[in-house]
């Protein structure tokens, strides 16, 4: 159905965090979701509510081998960013298919940025998550010089880790707001419930399920679903049971391809 | 927070809730050099670039400010709609949102006066809009 790209210009803006929690939302709304990890370093077991022990089982692993959260696929493939066949995997395994009724989100770590760009031709959506901080504004033109032309019409960014009684974490979002427009879909406060949950080997829907984070990033998670869903509609597509299951994948960024 | 609004938010059982002592300072606002200097950055506006390769100034005068969509408010999903992207969005455009949104018709020169952005900006805040 959808791929999501999760990737940002700066590390530890919450880019794993969302990842983590968009596939809770939709898990949550009955859709099927894989989340494939592309870190070396991986805390999406974590985020996950999985406990240190475990590690993620590789994208062609064994079914036996598979780790399940709530109905949601978790992956890890931290040799895609050196991997050539990474995307042509994706592509044998269906899940780039516009037929695929699957969501997958991909999270790939922000100094990755090769791979992010590989990935942009096939991603329904490509969310950015900014902390609201100089350190990470100052990131943005490289950023999108890197990723190329009409690359941002894909993207939708939003601002995590929001202290609104910080005046230049006011000032900043401010700043992107009008920056992006439409295209910045939300803002995430800053809740000392999300790496409390982490301590806790707790999902945040479980640990603090009247927090602020939780409320903000289930907005966004709502609002990503509307954007597919009237992507979906905009699509000239043949219904799905007309469509192979491989052959011919075309990448789902179909106004790039000017 | 204070001690108080603390209290209160416990007994209604409440934590999510934006706070709102701090609002009124957005009247403030302030055009920080580094928001300055993103704004100058051409890699950011590939469009103007174009523009003014095209023996345009890098600062056009406005298009028809009427077509152009409002700010997005933040967390306030509004129906799907194909969003204007920064990338073919000239910056002159982008200055002369305020403008249109503050019911002034844009001058050339207020277009071009980086500041006029912030001081709508901090209008808007004090009108409740931000
Ligand atoms: N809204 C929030 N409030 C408080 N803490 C948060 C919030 N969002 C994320 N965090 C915490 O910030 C830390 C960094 O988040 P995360 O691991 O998602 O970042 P990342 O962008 O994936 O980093 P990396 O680039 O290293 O992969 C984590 O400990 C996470 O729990
Ligand atoms: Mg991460």
């Amino acid at each position: 159905m959808a791929v999501i790209l999760c990737h940002s210009p700066k590390g530890g803006t919450g880019t794993t965090f969302l990842a983590a929690q968009l596939a809770l939302a939709f898990a949550d709304r009955n859709r099927d979701v894989t989340v494939i990890s592309t870190a070396m370093n991986d805390s999406l077991p974590l985020h996950l509510a999985l406990p240190p022990a475990v590690t993620l089982p590789d994208l062609e692993g064994q079914a036996e081998d598979a780790v399940m959260v709530q109905g949601i696929d978790l992956r890890n493939c931290a040799r895609a960013p050196r991997d050539p066949d990474f995307v042509p995997m994706l592509q044998d395994a269906g899940l780039l298919s516009p037929a695929s009724e699957r969501v997958l989100i991909i999270d790939v770590p922000s100094g990755e940025r090769g791979l992010a760009q590989r990935l942009l031709p096939f991603a329904s959506l490509h969310l950015c998550a900014l902390t609201p901080a100089p350190d990470c504004v100052a990131l943005l033109p490289q950023f999108h010089e890197e990723l190329g032309e009409g690359a941002l019409d894909q993207t939708l960014f939003l601002v995590n880790c929001l202290d609104e009684t910080r005046r230049l974490a006011r000032h900043t979002t401010a700043f992107l707001r009008e920056l992006f427009g439409a295209n910045l879909i939300g803002r995430v406060r800053q809740d000392e419930s999300v790496v409390e949950a982490l301590a806790m080997l707790q999902t945040l829907g479980r640990y603090a399920p009247s927090s602020a984070a939780l409320a903000d990033v289930t907005e966004i998670a709502e609002h990503v679903l509307l954007r597919l869903a009237a992507q979906a509609e905009l699509a000239p597509q043949p219904a799905p049971a007309q469509q192979p299951q491989t052959g011919d994948i075309a990448p789902a960024g179909k106004s790039r391809a000017a | 927070m204070r001690a108080d609004a603390k209290v209160l938010l416990e007994r209604l059982g409440r934590q999510d809730f934006a706070y709102k002592e701090f609002a009124d300072r957005f009247a403030d606002l302030e055009l920080w050099p580094i928001f300055e200097a993103l704004l100058k950055d051409q890699r950011l506006f590939t469009q103007s670039r174009a523009d003014a390769q095209q023996e345009q100034p890098a600062i056009t005068p406005a298009p028809a400010t009427a077509d152009l969509p409002g700010s997005a408010q933040v967390a306030a999903p509004a129906a799907p709609a194909p969003a204007q992207s920064l990338s073919s969005m000239p910056l002159s455009a982008l200055f002369a949102r305020y403008e249109a949104e503050a019911g002034n018709r844009p001058t050339a020169e207020t277009q071009n006066d980086v500041r006029s952005l912030l001081r709508q900006l901090s209008e808007a805040n004090a009108k409740g809009n931000l």
